[in-house]
């Protein structure tokens, strides 16, 4: 009943109006706050992802540019490289500008085996057969293409005993085929080595054969075969599928070999009765005459045989007296020559011509002491000298030593010049086109940007090797 | 309203205790009480309103990675065939469509669209980059 007189009363209702008051400002500050957190926070989001998604294209958008800079350089559609075009895409535009240049040694690649010692190297197309030894245990690796890093061991045999070995390989229903010939306990073993196929081996009599033989690998009716000769003008046609060892026979001065698209050079029906006049050391193919066609050039220690096309009449050279010493490409126009070396000391040149070999003054520059196979470009010439494979500079006149040449060996491996392939123990390198002499390197900075925005700036390196079509270009981000 | 509460509180034969339960249960509690409720709506409302921004910026975010590993292994000497090709993906337990449309720009150079989004064709982001048959 005393209740409305009650002292407290009135704070109770002083109390809760404050609160309701204290309560729906604090209320609205909190929903405030909370939007205005909101709305920012959204907003953050919102511009981070835009800002990622452009700097995403605007990766992109560089790296078409630079992809696209690299066909135009391919092409020799930049004329100066202070003038580069612009590219654009995604409605974002990337531009070069040039910050220096300098020169770089010619591209290697390179290769190093698990631990064992390379033995010897065959390559094939743009493939190469590695063959290695550790502890009496061979193993066969297949390097394809440039990625050569990614290489496929293809055989391996634990318990290597063999005397003698040789090898030779082809290409066979597309695929690199290697055959190994070896000769244990005065038996002869024929191994067919595929990464497709895998391996086989065969027990085949071939007593006549050894390391200096000449061996010729190719496809018959898509099976593979291999030719052995000892430097003659017959060989033995040895053809696993069907066991057969048939006997093979060619012109004088030459000796049966596969060449082009699975042909053989030589004659299965004995035209040719056996002459030991010019024995064969080395088989080469190349379009010596540039009508577009392989020619074949067989080799001899005292004889050089040169068949166009390789078919029909050929053209064989002897000196009386003579040895050959040295042969192959010369001259900016590409001369077939040949230096012979007579009784012990005087050096004669013959090169090729309509007339057929007549005596020439040799190559007009790099009087050196030439051995072996040459090849040579506008500038440069590649060659064998004092048992080293060396290249002169006709622009310095310099030799610049590479390798041994017991270990190395000239193989158009990639694009249309000619690679230097060589061994150092476990090492394998490839020198792409030597003859095309040093690289040339070019530092340029890329600005990519949609309006005035600049999105992305980064610094280039790029390598450019060789002229016209066949020049090779690698790119990288510099840092 | 509080003075009148009283006056029907003085009438009615009822315990203090009583008193003070209605007192709490009246006027200003219910007032306060709203407030609150409505804040609280109007959060969840607010919430509702940016959580489907959030979620779409989720979406893009998940279709951008998903764009940026497509061209991550479409690189090198890749050179892409000319054509529309789909296909989907599941990234955060949400299945998103991919598109791939090729055109030939010039001979030897081809332009690659990427859209990355919702199967319903909603959030998508595109990328375009350019190849060249070296």
């Amino acid at each position: 009943m005393k209740y409305s007189e009650e002292p407290d009363s009135g704070k109770i209702s002083s109390g809760f109006s404050v609160s309701a008051v204290t309560l729906t400002i604090f209320s609205s500050a909190v929903v405030l706050i909370s939007l205005v957190l909101l709305v920012n926070y959204v907003s953050g989001v919102v511009d981070r992802q835009t800002a990622l998604e452009e700097s995403v294209q605007a990766q992109l958008t560089e790296e078409s540019a630079v992809a696209g800079l690299e066909m135009d350089l391919m092409n020799s559609s930049i004329r100066s490289f202070s003038d580069i075009p612009v590219y654009s895409i995604g409605g974002l535009e990337t531009s070069f500008r040039m910050i220096g240049t300098s020169a770089v040694p010619a591209e290697e690649l390179s290769w190093r085996s698990q631990g064992s010692e390379i033995l010897s190297v065959l390559p094939v197309g743009n493939n190469i057969f590695v063959l290695s030894e550790s502890d009496s245990e061979l193993r066969i690796d297949l390097l394809s293409g440039t990625d050569i890093e990614n290489s496929i061991e293809v055989l391996l045999i634990p318990q290597w005993t063999a005397e003698q070995y040789s090898i030779a390989g082809t290409f066979c229903s597309g695929n690199p085929v290697l055959f190994l010939l070896t000769r244990v306990d005065d038996r002869e073993y024929v191994t067919i080595v595929s990464n497709e196929t895998g391996s086989e081996s065969y027990d085949v009599d071939i007593p006549f054969w050894n390391e200096s033989s000449l061996l010729s690998a190719g496809c018959v009716g898509g099976s593979p075969a291999l030719l052995i000769s000892e430097g003659t003008n017959r060989a033995q046609l040895f053809i696993p599928d069907s066991s057969a060892l048939l006997s093979v026979s060619s012109p004088p001065g030459t000796t049966p070999v596969f060449y082009g698209q699975d042909q053989l050079y030589g004659s299965l029906d004995g035209s040719y009765p056996e002459n030991w006049d010019y024995p064969v050391i080395s088989v080469l193919q190349d379009d010596f005459d540039s009508n577009g066609t392989d020619d074949l050039l067989f080799i001899g220690s005292a004889s050089l045989s040169y068949i166009p096309d390789a078919e029909g009449s050929f053209i064989l050279d002897t000196l009386p007296g003579g040895r050959l010493v040295a042969w192959g490409l010369t001259e900016h126009d590409r001369i077939l020559s040949a230096k012979w070396i007579v009784g012990t000391s005087l050096e004669k040149w013959r090169a090729l011509t309509e007339d057929g070999f007549v005596d020439s003054a040799g190559p007009e520059f790099h009087p050196f002491n030439w051995e072996g196979r040459l090849a040579s470009s506008r500038n440069f010439i590649i060659g064998s000298v004092d048992g080293f494979i060396v290249i002169a500079d006709e622009n310095s006149e310099l030799l610049k030593t590479v390798c041994s040449m017991q270990n190395a060996v000239l193989h158009q491996f990639e694009g249309a010049g000619l690679d230097l392939i060589y061994i150092d123990n476990d090492l394998l390198t490839i020198l792409l086109d030597p003859l095309e002499g040093d690289g040339f390197l070019l530092t340029l900075n890329s600005v990519t940007y949609k309006d005035d925005n600049i999105l992305s700036e980064n610094i280039w390196n790029v390598q450019i090797y060789g002229n016209g079509p066949d020049r090779r270009i690698h790119y990288e981000r510099a840092g | 309203m509080f003075r009148f509460t009283v006056m029907v509180l003085t009438e009615g034969s009822i315990t203090r205790e009583q008193v003070k339960m209605k007192r709490a249960f009246s006027g200003s509690f219910f007032r306060g009480l709203i407030i609150l409720s409505s804040v609280f709506l109007l959060l969840t409302l607010v919430l509702l309103l940016f959580a489907n921004s959030i979620r779409n910026m989720e979406d893009r975010k998940n279709a951008l990675l998903l764009a940026n590993q497509i061209f991550s292994t479409l690189n090198g000497s890749f050179y892409p065939e000319v054509g529309v090709f789909d296909s989907t993906a599941v990234s955060g337990g949400v299945q998103y469509g991919i598109r791939r449309t090729v055109s030939e720009v010039s001979s030897g150079i081809r332009e690659m669209h990427i859209y990355v989004g919702r199967n319903d064709g909603s959030n998508r982001i595109v990328l375009v980059r350019k190849y060249y048959d070296l």
